[in-house]
């Protein structure tokens, strides 16, 4: 059947998704330097690649145009909705994978004898080892995490009252309030480096236990969250300082909005499950 | 091909080049994707090939036993993450927007970066040498295996991030695109399983991402620290192998359905159009089709138990595992009989995309029944881990979703390229693969049923029915290959001097809409 052309007309080339595709075989690279002993040479391939994705982003908010409302129709943060859906899974899993090595240890013993008691769902296997299962407050400092959950909790305000904002069409508002979201953001990351740094003086590192493992992995991959928002953030924002949003166009906004969000409640997930239970 | 060069023409070599590269067409990276994974199926049919070789006689013949290793753990990535997957892909692309009336899909930058994040998995895969088997089971691809994981786990990411990002835009541009008055009950079958497709991407892509991840930390700690076992999949830290056992088989199971959906949606559509003079929404019970797609993408999720019958989850767990997969018989056995109440009465065009489509009916049939033998707990038992299990897969995987997709790849041939193939030569292909491909695993199912287990190297001589079954399965090999190069060498002889194909390659009465565009 016939070739039409005139769709083949309108679309334009770019060589950076092409490039930036490629280039994320880094991962590979910087994962063989991990593993054979060379840490730093891996964190710094992973880090050049990241730096690579920012220049592309930069380049995107400040060439692309961004088209008329009519093209993209109705779920204009839609898309955000269905990321977040993924994401759910995965730190759904995450925190699964921690919640039945834990009811394994001896901390929950109680809980688990329940389980067997009332479905028969037998997870300490006789000779199993159960795992060592520190208690939260002897190791955390849950004060200090109380007062930075706090932060981020307020970050989410800031963010809720910049959406507000462009919605009543007050420009200085939103720049200023992303400004906000993005600070707290990063008083966030770096009282949880603070927190990191000690607890390693201290001698609680991943491979101390099992609870070790699943505390860095879920604080890391939710700090590492935390991070792409702030990036997110600040990428809004320096396109509203241009004066990219409005009133009608302000889906962008929403969008890394929603996001902050989730990440906010993983986090108020996160701190429940870990250093309070 | 006629839609990369004439997207291109006057312009220098360099350029050309480029384009292709950059392009954001949603045709030209639908064909980018098809040639991929045809590269690909090469690659990994030829492991494939190696391996039925080797067994055909008893005893070491043509490689090693830890080479031996490598070509199936590396036959069965490749043709799941680099040929399955990426071909319906293709497919989708190529078709999608077109059906649905839209221009392009939504993130035409997003879909061109989709493509391009496989050739770095796709090589990391293969520079992997991975030996541990497709499944990497741990503490074997923690601690005993020699061979790049991590480079297989990179790999995966990258594939996690290329099937996310391409589910996403699918997702989205049958979502919003759709031409005005195309409501969800004229959707076509072919979209619809798309659409269900993409959303189990997006639910069961993190599941995996997440596994190898800790996967990888494993071996990060192994290889860092003093610890010589790990932490998340290590028995002595009180974690447990199982674990690791669960998060894949959580995500590869729906990773089945990526596979059949769209092949069903394909059949759908070839089945349709073939058998009712070119009308893609002629098809018997459209709405118990749709009802069936998601009922199988939505039960498929909650399965994957049934792999772990022989761990000893305990049989309160095993039994919820097994009724939720008898179901699953339910619906596929609708979409069965549909498709048979489709052929009834038409007027049959046996064209080869048509031969193809009923090869998919004939294999989903056998494969699925099998399936539902190997769901009976103490049946699995027994037959766990025995090469009947290999058997059923492929001939779901083989006799069915390769074979449907060969007939679309016939479809869309003329369409893409502007030449007709060969008839006889491409018929004589779907004899030589359906017959090959029927032999094979036939053939292996009885090999696993005389106790045959899989990933042997080897069997004893005197094991006379398992070597018989073995050689039946290896001559079945055969002739696969020669129907695969029949069609290699019919599409480049086409392309090169084959006729033109014209405006209706078929011989259409009913012109739809995307005939005639």
């Amino acid at each position: 059947m016939a070739n039409t052309n005139e769709t083949i007309v309108t679309h334009k080339t770019s060589l950076w998704p092409p490039f930036l595709a490629i280039t994320a075989g880094s991962l590979g690279i910087a994962l063989t330097f991990l593993s054979s002993g060379q840490f730093m040479l891996g964190i710094a391939i992973l880090f050049s690649y990241l730096i690579l994705l920012i220049l592309f982003i930069v380049q995107e908010t400040s060439t692309q145009k961004v088209k008329a409302e009519e093209e993209r129709p109705y779920p204009r943060h839609f898309f955000m909705w269905i990321f977040l859906a993924s994401e759910v899974l995965f730190f759904g899993l995450l925190i699964g994978v921690s919640f039945i090595i834990r009811l394994r240890s001896t901390a929950w013993a109680d809980l688990a004898q329940l389980l067997i008691e009332l479905f028969g769902f037998n997870f300490q296997k006789s000779g199993r080892i159960p795992p060592v299962w520190p208690n939260a407050s002897d190791v955390l400092n849950i004060p200090l995490t109380a007062v930075n959950t706090f932060i981020l909790i307020l970050s989410s305000v800031t963010m809720v009252k910049a959406v507000e904002s462009i919605e009543k069409d007050y420009k200085q508002g939103l720049r200023n309030f992303l400004f906000f979201t993005a600070i707290l953001g990063a008083v966030f990351l770096v009282i949880q480096l603070f927190e990191y740094y000690n607890l390693f003086t201290s001698g609680f590192t991943p491979d101390s236990n099992l609870f070790g493992a699943t505390f860095y992995l879920q604080t890391g991959f939710h700090g590492a969250h935390v991070f792409l928002g702030i990036i997110m953030v600040f990428f809004i924002a320096l396109k509203a300082h241009k004066g990219g949003y409005s009133k009608l166009n302000y889906s962008g906004v929403e969008a890394v909005g929603l996001y902050w969000h989730f990440v906010d409640l993983v986090w108020i997930m996160l701190f429940t499950i870990i250093y309070l239970i | 091909m006629t839609l990369l060069t004439e997207t291109t023409s006057n312009r220098s070599t360099v350029n050309q080049i480029l384009a292709i590269i950059g392009t954001t067409n949603h045709k030209t990276i639908g064909l980018l994707y098809l040639v991929f994974s045809i590269l690909n199926f090469l690659i990994a049919g030829l492991f494939a090939l190696l391996i039925r070789i080797e067994l055909f006689l008893p005893g070491p013949t043509i490689v090693s036993s830890s080479t031996y290793a490598e070509l199936f753990s590396l036959h069965g990535t490749a043709m799941i993450f680099l040929v399955a997957m990426p071909m319906a892909a293709g497919f989708a692309n190529y078709y999608i927007p077109t059906l649905i009336g839209a221009k392009d899909l939504y993130w035409p930058r997003w879909n061109n970066a989709a493509f391009f994040l496989l050739i770095p998995a796709g090589l990391f895969i293969y520079l992997s040498f991975l030996d541990v088997g497709w499944t990497a089971y741990p503490p074997l691809s923690t601690i005993y295996t020699s061979s790049a994981v991590e480079l297989w786990v990179a790999g995966i990411i990258l594939i996690g991030v290329s099937s996310m990002a391409g589910g996403l835009n699918f997702v989205l541009t049958i979502l919003t695109m759709r031409k005005p008055g195309l409501g969800w009950r004229s959707l076509d079958l072919f979209t619809w399983s798309i659409f269900i497709t993409a959303i189990i991407q997006i639910i069961a892509n993190p599941i995996l991402t997440t596994g190898v991840v800790l996967l990888e930390l494993d071996r990060l700690i192994i290889a860092n620290t003093a610890s010589t076992q790990g932490i998340f999949f290590a028995s002595v830290s009180g974690s447990s192998p199982v674990l690791w056992q669960h998060i894949f088989w959580a995500y590869s199971h729906p990773a089945v359905y990526i596979m059949v959906l769209p092949a069903m949606g394909i059949t759908s559509y070839l089945i349709s159009m073939f058998a009712h003079d070119g009308d893609p929404k002629h098809v018997f019970g459209y709405t118990s089709m749709v009802i069936a797609l998601g009922v199988i993408a939505f039960l498929g999720t909650f399965v994957w138990g049934h792999h772990l019958f022989t761990v000893g989850l305990g049989s309160q767990v095993n039994i919820f595992f097994m009724a939720g997969t008898f179901i699953i018989a339910v619906p596929s056995g609708i979409k069965t009989f549909n498709w048979l109440f489709t052929l009834y009465g038409g007027r049959i065009k046996f064209e080869t995309p048509m031969l193809f489509a009923l090869g998919f009916l004939f294999g989903f049939t056998l494969g699925g029944i099998t399936g539902v033998f190997l769901n009976v707990v103490p049946l699995d038992l027994i037959l766990h881990d025995t090469v009947f299990v290999v058997g059923h897969f492929h001939l779901i995987a083989i006799g069915g979703i390769v074979s449907t997709f060969f007939g679309i790849l016939y479809y869309l041939y003329p369409e893409a390229t502007g030449k007709m193939y060969n008839k006889k030569w491409a018929n004589l292909h779907f004899w030589f693969w359906t017959v090959g491909s029927m032999m094979t695993f036939g053939a292996i199912e009885m090999a696993g049923l005389n106790g045959f287990p899989r990933r042997y190297f080897d069997y004893r001589p005197d094991a006379f029915w398992i070597m018989i079954w073995n050689q039946i399965a290896t001559i079945g090999a055969i002739l696969m290959a020669i129907g695969v190069l029949i069609m290699a060498i019919n599409l480049i002889q086409s392309y090169l001097k084959g006729e033109l194909a014209g405006k209706n390659p078929f011989n259409f009465g009913y012109q739809t809409d995307r005939n005639t565009a």
